[in-house]
């Protein structure tokens, strides 16, 4: 009797002694300061006025910082190296590359569990994308988009004057293009060849080519007639003179002076061009805005552009100093409120694509948004059939010279066969590609080439939810 | 009677080297031993899964074309624009030294402060005012009626890109230069220049025969200094051109900087490998010079 009074006697001592230091420390937390990086500048004053309202709300502040969308990934990579991670940042990577992020412990779970989000989000929340071993780690507040829209100077020609086929386009650069008086057909931002690589890449599958794999086959084929007929453009509209001739000092930002300045008539950029305009020269000069769709090598053809299913915009870093507070800011975002703010800013399009027509937006980027939306198709994508396929894009290194290289390679001398050169990317993007996976299967993960293989994939066509369970 | 000699008071000297030695072993030594550390491992990222891969960074990058051609590039800019740094600011500091000449401080401050501008400002102010459309120069040559030589994109173009960052690079240092030798000229007794006139030595004579042999220890300073600045010349290059067009201007820093960094997949492992080796490259460069130092002083 004596021993299980001091027993219960005891318990109730631990339990007290717990009881009181769990409310000593609930008493203690205050306030806390979250840090926020993002690459989203268009959308700096939407975050900030949140951030004020979270404030008001639970006392808790948000320093922000805006980076460059090239500057952000550099930065977060060595603050993550560094172990100075802010305690929210977007997503610089590519969507792939998120995967890696998790592997090197760099993100944080969110403390919220997928049934309670909005069903919209649910049907978009996938494996290996924005949650990993069941738990959320972030969720998409953007719609998929491309970067390859064609955005003319509508003070230099009108909507019925842009042609819809490359070759045609082609001849209305020469038209368009007096030296004399600066004026070019176009300029492109091809210092960054990363970005030209992604615009070659585009176009090819706007073509009716594949971005990067062949899903049918689960290999590279870059070498193929399709995507050598995008790089002959490319090299053509430079022989023609027609390319502006800083090009190859310009990266996207300059381009987009360029634009403006009115020595270029064309532009090729994303679909948040109109809110990048904005904020750089101001509201008065996107009534020169007009936007085209993808243009294709037949006439008559409609450009499919293959994209990966949406990935998380926000995620928490491993390092987060309270991830209770910041997801309870990031849900913030789920409010219909942001996406028509979203739109506002003429950024990114809102995954709530319903959002853009109560927004306060020119007519141009509504037009650029239905164009997005006709052109996008979903590509298979083997991390969401196989999530240990992120080891194998962790593992996977960067081939250079890539198509974007290539490219300036050849226009600037340093390569006098560019087919050549082409089909030797391609054989190395194959090789490092299985490479990878042989890595990655010696270390007893399960990953195999057939992960990359989707016999159901129909070209042109959207890879849906059910296709993967078709498999 | 014996002397007592004064105790060496070791205990002080040690004690006033301990913060030098603590920030030198935290911030130099130990980077290097973690480098090598790294250069055999297969780490991609801090954080990542790191395998034990013995040399085969080191294979894998003798055997890679962009790094042979990133040491390439930075060879041939440090043979560009050493000699060209040297020269310059030794001319400049003998018009400088010369006692005819006016103006000595506004000049010395004219040609200094490019020093100490940023390299990375430099950069992006370069790429406008090499513009060939809006830049200066262009403008200028397009009143001129040479449209077609206006538009050459100097900063785009292969042939002449190495050359362009090099005069930028070279016009960005000279003042550092100048400085040691206008302080190592006027460290010259006069006694000496008037000495060697009596003898009949006109100007040439005098600088061949008298401040010649008198500045070998300081060249050789200048010569470090510079060969070292021409090696470290990242900022500039990463905002006057990127490595482009085309790798052209991508030297190890640069090649350092996209593999570790910049890459989809980082690949530390790798440039750390790229780092010791580049390191490596730098310290025979070093050691030549001193042969040759040896060599020259001798011959003086």
């Amino acid at each position: 009797m004596k021993k299980a009074l001091v027993l219960i006697s005891l318990v109730a001592l631990v339990c007290s002694v717990a009881f009181a230091q769990a409310a000593a420390e609930a008493q203690q937390k205050g306030p806390v300061t979250l840090t926020w990086w993002d690459q989203y500048s268009n959308q700096a004053g939407t975050h900030q006025a949140i951030f004020d309202a979270f404030e008001a709300e639970t006392g808790n502040k948000v320093e922000m910082q805006n980076y460059s969308s090239s500057a952000a990934k550099d930065a977060f990579d060595l603050a993550i190296r560094s172990n100075q991670s802010p305690d929210i940042m977007s997503n610089p990577w590519k969507t792939n590359g998120i995967a890696a992020k998790y592997y090197e412990g760099a993100l944080g779970a969110l403390t919220v569990k997928a049934s309670d989000l909005p069903e919209y989000i649910q049907k978009e929340l996938y494996e290996g994308y924005t949650m990993f071993d069941g738990e959320v780690y972030s969720f998409p507040t953007k719609a998929s988009n491309h970067s390859v829209l064609f955005w003319y100077d509508t003070d230099k020609l009108s909507a019925d004057q842009v042609p819809g086929t490359l070759a045609e386009l082609r001849e209305l650069f020469k038209s368009l293009t007096d030296p004399a008086n600066n004026q070019y057909g176009i300029a492109l931002p091809m210092s960054d060849t990363g970005r030209m690589n992604d615009n070659i890449c585009y176009l090819i599958s706007a073509a009716g080519g594949n971005r990067e794999l062949n899903p049918l086959t689960g290999y590279y084929e870059y070498d193929n007639d399709i995507s050598k007929a995008v790089m002959q453009w490319f090299i053509d509209i430079y022989q023609d003179g027609s390319v502006h001739p800083a090009s190859l000092t310009l990266a996207t930002r300059t381009v987009r002076e360029r634009f403006i300045a009115g020595e270029a008539a064309f532009a090729i950029d994303g679909v948040w061009y109109p809110g990048s305009i904005k904020k750089a020269f101001g509201a008065d000069v996107l009534y020169r805005l007009g936007v085209h769709s993808t243009p294709v090598l037949t006439a008559g053809t409609q450009a499919k552009v293959g994209a990966h299913p949406v990935s998380g915009t926000f995620y928490l870093s491993s390092t987060c100093k309270d991830p209770e507070v910041a997801t309870d800011l990031l849900l913030k975002l789920l409010d219909d409120s942001y996406a028509i703010r979203i739109a506002n800013d003429m950024d990114q399009p809102p995954l709530n694509t319903s959002a853009i027509a109560k927004a306060d937006v020119v007519p141009v980027y509504v037009e650029a948004c239905e164009i997005m939306e006709d052109e996008i198709v979903y590509m298979p994508e083997a991390l969401l059939r196989n999530a240990n396929i992120a080891e194998v894009y962790a593992e996977k290194v960067d081939i250079k010279p890539n198509l974007g290289d290539i490219l300036v390679g050849y226009l600037t001398g340093a390569i006098t066969d560019w087919e050549a050169a082409v089909s030797d990317y391609n054989a190395k993007m194959n090789a490092e590609l299985d490479r990878a996976i042989d890595a990655v299967k010696k270390s007893g993960v399960k990953v195999d080439h057939s992960d990359f293989v989707f016999p159901n994939f129909v070209p042109g066509e959207s890879y849906t939810r059910d296709m993967y369970e078709a498999l | 009677m014996k002397q007592k000699r004064a105790r060496t008071p070791y205990f002080w000297i040690y004690l006033f080297l301990l913060p030098t030695l603590v920030g030198y072993s935290m911030y130099t030594l130990w980077p290097i031993i973690r480098t090598v550390q790294f250069s055999l491992t297969s780490m991609r990222g801090f954080g990542s899964k790191v395998r034990f891969v013995g040399l085969s960074n080191y294979v894998q990058l003798f055997q890679d074309e962009l790094f042979i051609n990133s040491l390439l590039v930075t060879l041939k800019f440090m043979l560009l624009v050493v000699p060209a740094r040297f020269l310059i600011s030794l001319l400049f500091a003998l018009a400088l030294n010369w006692k005819k000449c006016q103006s000595k401080t506004l000049l010395r401050t004219f040609f200094f402060l490019p020093v100490l501008t940023t390299s990375a400002i430099i950069g992006v102010v370069f790429i406008l005012i090499l513009d060939p459309t809006f830049g200066p120069i262009s403008v200028i040559l397009s009143k001129l009626g040479y449209v077609d030589l206006a538009r050459i994109p100097l900063l785009g173009n292969r042939s002449t890109v190495l050359a362009t960052a090099g005069a930028i690079w070279v016009w960005k240092w000279m003042g550092n230069s100048l400085i040691y030798w206008l302080a190592s000229l006027q460290s010259i007794p006069d006694e000496l220049y008037e000495a060697a006139k009596i003898d009949g030595a006109n100007s040439l004579q005098s600088f061949r025969y008298v401040a010649a042999p008198l500045l070998v220890p300081f060249a050789f300073i200048i010569l470090v200094l510079s060969i070292s600045d021409a090696i470290r010349v990242f900022n500039l290059m990463l905002t006057l051109t990127n490595g482009g067009p085309y790798f052209a201007t991508e030297t190890v820093e640069l090649f350092i900087y996209r593999h570790a960094f910049q890459a989809t997949t980082q690949r530390m492992g790798y440039a750390s490998a790229a780092a010791s080796v580049f390191a490596m490259f730098f310290s025979v460069i070093i050691i030549l010079q001193s042969v040759v130092k040896r060599f020259v002083k001798k011959e003086v």
